[in-house]
């Protein structure tokens, strides 16, 4: 028992300071709300501290192997704190601004992240199962939160409407796989393939509608439909957290299924999932090159960045694996970096006006956060010197390693059609002379965000071993 | 301190770039400080070439750290004779594009001379990393500098060419980073050991397969051949050089056309010298092409920076061709081509910009006789002309020499045509030369100014230096004998072996 307390122990930790978060937001008064919001953080990296697992292959399962805590759910765990880190603070100014600043929103993106940590540390299907509805809920929610405005009551209700049919098709799948093999258990599953191999009905067809449920989560193609709409319409730091740190547990777990459960029958998902990573980084790429509003262009680049990521999964190796988990962390800081920008940067007379126009001419006025912008979109892109580049290089490795040269290539080449759109931002900004005054506010708690974003990812430029020691010690 | 001589030449510039950024706002003062940082930076590759022992092909000045250990990257730099000369090439044109900046660049300084520094670094990089991923970091990173000073401080179609000259040339280098990841698996396969060390994923080359061989070459070969660029690759080139400011263009010419024939030196021959052996008569023919090509094409320009930029095609053509003739003379006439073409074409391109800023047109039928007012400039740029045409004397003829006494030996056909590209460079520079400076007199042009003393500064060394590598080459040659020597005969126990 002690060590099934042990191995939620982060997850444990993360509840109490869930449920003290609630006690402050009680205690605190309406014009303090915010407080919430650094308290949070404050928990987050408390945690964050507090469940630093012993390197080297430790690993301690918990309730009867249902749930596991080791490196590899600690990377996960870091990917999803930067993520709350960075938008809680983007968040601050943008509630504010709105007179939406309640204490609530902070609670509800802390405790998705407790759904998140289930995810990447389940060892069970139906904890995974829970995670991924404890989670989901608060996105929904999320989503929807500035209910004064109608693109995001939709974005709520349209989030959850597929979200809700996404976890059905999963649940379905998941009693599937448990009819047939009689267990939830990820390697009582894998001894069952091992020995009877996947040729089944049952199974196929169960494995088929979880990764078609998994698939809606990461909204790849063609179960995308969603995505746009729901991250254009979202308040925008939620839109940046929920590109990020939703689509790192779905990945979290989903590999931690397939390499503990699916091995057995590697090269049988392998096609299916390479076949949507082209589809997903294809689709994305190209639909965001017709975008002219920035935030809808960042939703479509999320598409296509689960498609970067699919290669890892594709790739089914070590340095896969590894190189999910070094993406999200880094993409957290970008693409959260990017949106917490964009949430700030607005226009005067017409708000939330996120169309390429409006950055034109930014660079004159405000060089400093034009830098920054500058600095995402080419991260973003994958151009090194920068972080991105160091996602995307881990990313190729994997697909090389397991010999899939021609995954390599429509990868970087799509990277390649990624930089035109990227690249559109930064020539409004540098090159283009503005139609009308740019007013771009930017209130302390989003500046500190913006500028932890850029310092990590000039950062991670010089340092890249620090993340990068972190996923090599992880074991699956 | 000549123990880090490499890294202090790679980050002195970026940190100059920083201190101009937090200290200075105005444009006179960044625009100063850019350019005292760039002569020290010039300065401080002087006891890199003086200490440079020229009798060894070993890389020199070497200094490695560990980077990313997990993945075998290292902090790994040090030049050998192909390189040095680059560096000088690189810190030498900086100093003088920033100088010729001056009354160029008249918005946004600050930042124009930030992105100078910081791309001087970067190729600076490029041309000493001995780490494949280190590389590949400093051949892209330049590109983004480039961008922004194509697109901000360029001409009319500044934004097209900008995003044209990115996208080209990143998507011809993204397929080269699949093939640094696939030679690192490679070499870890074969050796055990995983790293991205350049010479050690060299000495290895032996055991690579023909098959994997070309599959890496092309790769690389396209990232190249863009960035050279090889005709039918070069389209992005005229847009670029025409539309970016003096400083663009002297360094795109000058120096970053040569990171893609530094590449195939560096990484395809001895990499994958079986490969490269293969496909000598696909780059042969491509070279010749882009010599003649880009003579006529030259030959029809109306403008003179656009004639010049596809002269730079033509010129670049006989680089590609000496080092695939592959052999001693060739390959030092490739690399002694390189050197003189930045010398050369970055002249030009200086002269050019200099009467753009009084003129601000560039079309040729808009001049016409105005030698008799300016004779100074014509004077040097009659130097350069010759220079450019290769008259004997000058620095181009001996390299052009070599490279076609190479190709002779290699293979005569192609030399005997591209050798009639030498006639045509002569047509188009010449014609081009009589049409802007003689014939009728034009008179808006009564109150030209001649060359003042900034601009004949920064003319005065390149000037000294064709006639240097005209009448004494060996200064600059024998850098390279041993390296070239060495590089030389590795390819040689491949032909035999092949054999």
């Amino acid at each position: 028992m002690a060590q099934s307390i042990v191995s939620i122990l982060p997850e444990i930790l993360m509840t109490i300071f869930g449920l003290l978060l609630i006690v402050i937001d009680v205690l605190a008064g309406e014009d303090r709300k915010s407080g919430v919001g650094y308290f949070g953080i404050a928990f987050v990296l408390l945690a964050l501290i507090a469940s630093i697992p012993p390197f080297n292959g430790f690993k301690i399962f918990g309730f009867n192997k249902m749930v596991v805590w080791d490196v590899y759910s600690y990377a996960f765990f870091l990917t999803f704190a930067f993520a709350y880190i960075m938008s809680t603070l983007g968040s601050v100014d943008y509630l504010k601004d709105r007179g939406i600043n309640k204490g609530e929103y902070y609670v509800i993106m802390f405790f998705s992240i407790i759904g998140m940590m289930f995810m990447v540390s389940a060892t069970d299907l139906s904890v995974f199962y829970l995670g991924l509805e404890t989670m989901a809920i608060s996105m929904y929610i999320l989503a929807g939160y500035n209910k004064k405005e109608l693109t995001s009551n939709e974005a709520g209700i349209k989030y959850f409407i597929m979200g809700a049919f996404s976890s059905g098709i999963f649940l379905y799948g998941l009693t599937y796989v448990f009819g047939y093999t009689g267990s939830t258990k990820y390697h009582i599953i894998a001894e069952f393939i091992r020995n009877n191999g996947v040729s089944h009905f049952s199974i196929i067809f169960g494995l088929i509608l979880m990764f078609a449920g998994f698939a809606f989560k990461i909204s790849a193609f063609p179960f995308h439909m969603w995505a746009p709409d729901v991250y254009s319409g979202a308040p925008t730091p939620v839109a940046g957290f929920m590109t990020v740190a939703p689509k790192a547990a779905a990945f979290g777990g989903m590999v931690r299924f397939l390499m503990v459960a699916g091995v057995p029958v590697v090269e049988k998902w392998q096609l299916f999932f390479a076949i949507l990573a082209v589809l997903t980084m294809t689709y994305g790429n190209l639909v965001a090159i017709a975008q002219n509003n920035v935030k809808r262009m960042l939703a479509y680049s999320a598409i296509s960045h689960a498609g970067y990521m699919l290669i890892g999964l594709v790739a089914a190796n070590d340095i896969g694996y590894q190189a999910i988990a070094l993406y999200t962390m880094i993409y957290a800081f970008m693409n959260i970096g990017a949106f917490t920008l964009l949430s700030v940067l607005k226009n005067k007379g017409i708000i939330d006006d996120e169309r390429l126009e409006s950055f034109a001419g930014l660079a004159k006025k405000h060089p400093l956060y034009s830098l920054a912008m500058l600095l995402f979109m080419f991260s973003l892109a994958g151009i090194p010197p920068l972080a991105g580049f160091i996602g995307k290089f881990y990313i190729f490795m994997a697909a090389i390693k397991a010999k899939i040269y021609w995954l390599a290539i429509i990868g970087v080449l799509n990277s390649a059609i990624a930089c035109y759109y990227y690249m559109r931002v930064t020539v409004y900004m540098y090159f283009k002379e503005a139609e009308y005054d740019v007013e771009a506010n930017l209130r302390p708690a989003a500046f500190i965000a913006t500028f932890i974003a850029s310092v990590v990812v000039l950062l991670l430029t010089v340092f890249p071993s620090l993340l990068i020691n972190i996923v090599k010690s992880m074991i699956v | 301190m000549m123990g880090n001589i490499l890294s202090i030449l790679i980050f002195f510039p970026v940190v100059a770039a920083l201190v101009i950024f937090a200290l200075w706002r105005s444009g006179k003062a960044t625009m100063w400080a850019a350019f005292v940082a760039s002569v020290i930076e010039f300065i401080l590759t002087m006891p890199l070439m003086w200490n440079f022992d020229k009798g060894t092909a070993a890389m020199q000045f070497v200094e490695r750290y560990d980077w990313v250990k997990a993945w075998g990257i290292s902090y790994y730099v040090g030049v050998d004779g192909i390189s040095i000369l680059m560096v000088f090439l690189t810190t030498l044109l900086t100093a003088i594009s920033i100088l010729a900046s001056f009354k160029y660049i008249g918005k946004r300084q600050r930042e124009f001379y930030i992105a100078m520094l910081i791309l001087e670094a970067a190729i600076v990089g490029v041309f000493v990393a001995l780490d494949f991923f280190l590389f590949y970091i400093f051949w892209e990173a330049m590109l983004i500098p480039m961008y922004l000073i194509i697109g901000v401080w360029g001409g009319k179609r500044r934004v097209y060419a900008a995003i044209k000259f990115f996208l080209y040339t990143l998507a011809g280098s993204v397929l080269m980073m699949l093939a640094i990841i696939a030679l690192y698996f490679k070499h870890g396969q074969l050796t055990g050991e995983y790293t991205f060390d350049i010479l050690k994923i060299t000495a290895a080359s032996a055991q690579y397969s023909l098959g994997f061989q070309t599959i890496v070459f092309l790769a690389f070969f396209l990232g190249f051949a863009i960035k050279v660029p090889m005709f039918p690759f070069h389209t992005w080139l005229p847009d670029a050089h025409v539309e970016a400011p003096t400083a663009g263009s002297v360094i795109l010419a000058g120096v970053l056309l040569k990171m893609g024939t530094y590449g195939f030196l560096r990484f395809c021959l001895p990499i994958t010298p079986i490969a490269s052996i293969k496909f000598v008569p696909l780059v042969a023919i491509l070279s010749v092409v882009a010599i003649i090509y880009g003579a006529l094409v030259a030959m029809v320009q109306e403008d003179v920076k656009k004639l010049v930029a596809y002269s730079s095609v033509s010129h670049m053509g006989f680089v590609t061709l000496g080092i695939y003739a592959l052999n001693q003379s060739g390959i030092e006439g490739g690399i002694l081509q390189m050197f003189n073409h930045g010398i050369i074409t970055g002249a030009l391109f200086l002269l050019i910009g200099l009467i753009y800023e009084r003129t601000h047109t560039r079309l040729i039928a808009d001049y016409g006789g105005i030698a008799q007012k300016v004779p100074v400039y014509a004077t040097i740029f009659a130097i350069f002309t010759f220079g450019s045409i290769g008259l004997p004397s000058m620095g181009a003829f001996i390299g052009e020499f070599l490279v076609l006494v190479g190709a002779f030996k290699a293979f005569s056909d192609y030399a005997i045509i591209a050798a009639s590209g030498v006639i045509f460079a002569a047509v188009y520079m010449l014609w081009m030369y009589q049409r802007v400076f003689f014939q009728q007199f034009n008179s808006r042009w009564e109150n030209i100014e001649d060359v003042n003393v900034r601009e004949f500064i920064y003319l005065f060394p390149l000037i000294i230096i064709v006639f240097w590598v005209g009448v004494y080459p060996e200064t600059f040659t024998s850098y390279m004998h041993e390296s070239v020597k060495n590089l030389i005969e590795q390819i040689n126990t491949v032909k035999i072996a092949l054999k």
